[in-house]
C-alpha cells in the first residue's frame, strides 16, 4: 500500500471515529441514527487497514458503534415500558398546567418517608456525659482597634508618602501605562507587601480624584482610569469593592 | 424465636426503621439481619401488620431502584434499603407545614415527569430550559440544587437523574398518568 494511500485510511478512521463521538454525545433521539451505512464504511475501511494504527482505530470506531447499538437497545427497552411517555408531550402538559396542579400532581403520586428526629433517653445521657467533659477554657477578649499610622508603617506604607509622593507616582505610571489598567494589573505582582502598599495608594487614589473606577460586572472586571485633573467633585454615592490581594 | 422473643423485636425493628441515622432514611437488609437475626423478614411482616392501621407502609427498595418485596431472594433483600414511608397523600396544607412551597412541589414534577419521560436521564440545560418556562431563573437553580441534596435527584456527569428518594416516595407511573388528567 503506498503512503498516501496509509494517510487516506488513516484520516478517513479518524473522520469516522469522530463522527460517531460526536453522535454520542449529540444528545439526539438515538434511534434515528442510521449505522448500517457507517457500518459497511468501516467494514470497507478495515478491510484496507494494514498498520497498526489503522488497527487502533478500527477497535476505536467498533467500540463507539458498540456504545451507540447498547443507547439505541437501551432506548428500546424504555420506549417499550409502560412508563414511557413522549417527552414532548409531557412538555406541553407541563407548560400548560399552573404551578399549583402540577404541585398536586406530585402530592398525589408522593409517599413521604416518615421517621423521627427525636432524642431518645440514651442520646440525651451521652450528651449530658459530653458536656461534663468536657474542658474549661477561657477566651481573652482584647478590643480591636482601629488600623493605625504604626500598622500601616509596618506593613511598609508611611501615611505621609500615601498622598504626597506615592500617590502621584501611582497616577503618573497609571497614565505612563495608557491611563487605563485592570485593577489586578496596576497592584502589580511583587511581594505581598509591595501589592498591599499598592492597593492602599490606588483606593487613595480613587477617593482623591486621581482616578475613577470602572466596572464590568458581567466579565467580573475592574479598571482604574487616570483623570487629567483631580476631580474637585463630590462623589454622588460611595461603595465598597471587596478585592483580595493575596 | 430466640429468647428476646417476637414482640421484643419488632420494637427493635421500630427503632431502627424510625429513627434516622443518617441522612437517608431507612435501614439496609444486612443492618436488619444484624440486629434481628437470619429471621429479620418474618419479624417486619409482623411489623407491618401492627403500623399500617397507622397509615404507614413499608417498601422495600432494591440497589437498581426498583420495588421488592419481603419475600424476595436474601442476596437482593440484603442490600435493598427499607424505608417507611405515608400510605396517604399529604394535602398542600400538610407539605406547607413540613417546609415545602408550592413551587418547590411543581417544580420537582416538572423534573420527574421529564425524566420519567426519557427514559431515567436527562441534561441538565434541558430540565434548566424547561423549569425557566415557569420559574425565574435563580429559582430553578436554588431548586435544582435542592432537589439533588434532598435526593430526589442524582447528578451523574453531565446529567440529571432520578434520586433513591424518588425511587423510594414517588410513584413515578401515577405522576406520569396524572400530568395527563388521569
Amino acid at each position: 500500500m503506498s503512503e498516501t494511500s496509509e494517510r487516506e485510511v488513516e484520516r478517513e478512521l479518524r473522520d469516522l471515529v469522530s463522527e460517531l463521538s460526536s453522535l454520542i454525545r449529540s444528545g439526539e433521539d438515538i434511534l434515528s441514527i442510521q449505522l448500517e451505512p457507517k457500518m459497511a464504511k468501516l467494514k470497507e475501511l478495515i478491510r484496507r487497514s494494514l498498520e497498526f494504527k489503522h488497527i487502533e482505530l478500527d477497535m476505536e470506531a467498533v467500540y463507539n458503534f458498540a456504545l451507540l447499538v447498547y443507547a439505541q437497545s437501551k432506548s428500546l427497552r424504555d420506549r417499550s415500558s409502560v412508563l414511557y411517555v413522549d417527552p414532548f408531550l409531557i412538555k406541553l402538559a407541563i407548560l400548560g398546567s399552573p404551578t399549583e396542579r402540577l404541585a398536586e400532581i406530585f402530592l398525589r403520586a408522593w409517599r413521604p418517608s416518615a421517621g423521627r428526629d427525636v432524642l431518645s433517653h440514651e442520646m440525651m445521657k451521652k450528651s449530658y456525659d459530653y458536656w461534663n467533659d468536657l474542658k474549661t477554657y477561657s477566651i481573652e477578649l482584647e478590643e480591636s482597634e482601629p488600623l493605625r499610622g504604626e500598622t500601616l508603617e509596618s506593613l511598609g506604607i508611611r501615611y505621609d508618602e500615601l498622598i504626597s509622593e506615592g500617590m502621584m507616582e501611582m497616577c503618573e505610571e497609571l497614565r505612563r501605562r495608557g491611563g487605563r489598567l485592570l485593577y489586578e494589573e496596576l497592584v502589580g505582582g511583587g511581594t505581598l507587601n509591595e501589592r498591599l502598599r499598592r492597593a492602599v495608594l490606588i483606593s487613595f487614589m480613587l477617593s482623591y480624584g486621581y482616578a475613577h473606577a470602572e466596572k464590568e460586572p458581567l466579565k467580573k472586571r475592574f479598571w482604574v482610569v487616570a483623570r487629567e485633573q483631580a476631580s474637585k467633585d463630590q462623589p454622588k454615592s460611595t461603595e465598597s469593592l471587596v478585592t483580595i490581594v493575596s | 424465636m430466640e429468647a428476646s422473643g417476637l414482640p421484643a423485636k419488632i420494637r427493635r425493628a421500630a427503632q431502627l426503621l424510625f429513627f434516622k441515622s443518617h441522612r437517608i432514611p431507612g435501614v439496609k437488609g444486612w443492618e436488619l439481619k444484624r440486629s434481628l437475626g437470619t429471621g429479620y423478614a418474618r419479624v417486619l411482616r409482623a411489623f407491618r401488620s401492627q403500623v399500617e392501621p397507622l397509615g404507614i407502609s413499608l417498601r422495600v427498595i432494591g440497589d437498581d431502584g426498583t420495588e421488592l418485596s419481603l419475600d424476595s431472594p436474601e442476596e437482593m433483600l440484603s442490600t435493598a434499603r427499607f424505608v417507611l414511608v405515608l400510605a396517604d397523600p399529604l394535602r398542600v396544607s400538610d407539605a406547607k407545614t413540613s417546609g415545602w412551597s408550592v413551587d418547590e412541589l411543581a417544580g420537582l414534577t416538572i423534573c420527574l415527569a421529564s425524566i420519567g419521560s426519557r427514559g431515567g436521564k436527562t441534561t441538565r440545560a434541558e430540565l434548566e430550559e424547561l423549569l425557566r418556562q415557569k420559574f425565574p431563573k435563580w429559582k430553578v437553580r436554588n431548586f435544582l440544587s435542592k432537589y439533588v441534596k434532598w435526593g430526589y435527584l442524582e447528578e451523574s456527569n453531565d446529567s440529571l437523574i432520578l434520586g433513591w428518594r424518588t425511587n423510594a416516595e414517588v410513584d413515578l407511573k401515577s405522576l406520569l398518568k396524572y400530568i395527563f388528567g388521569g
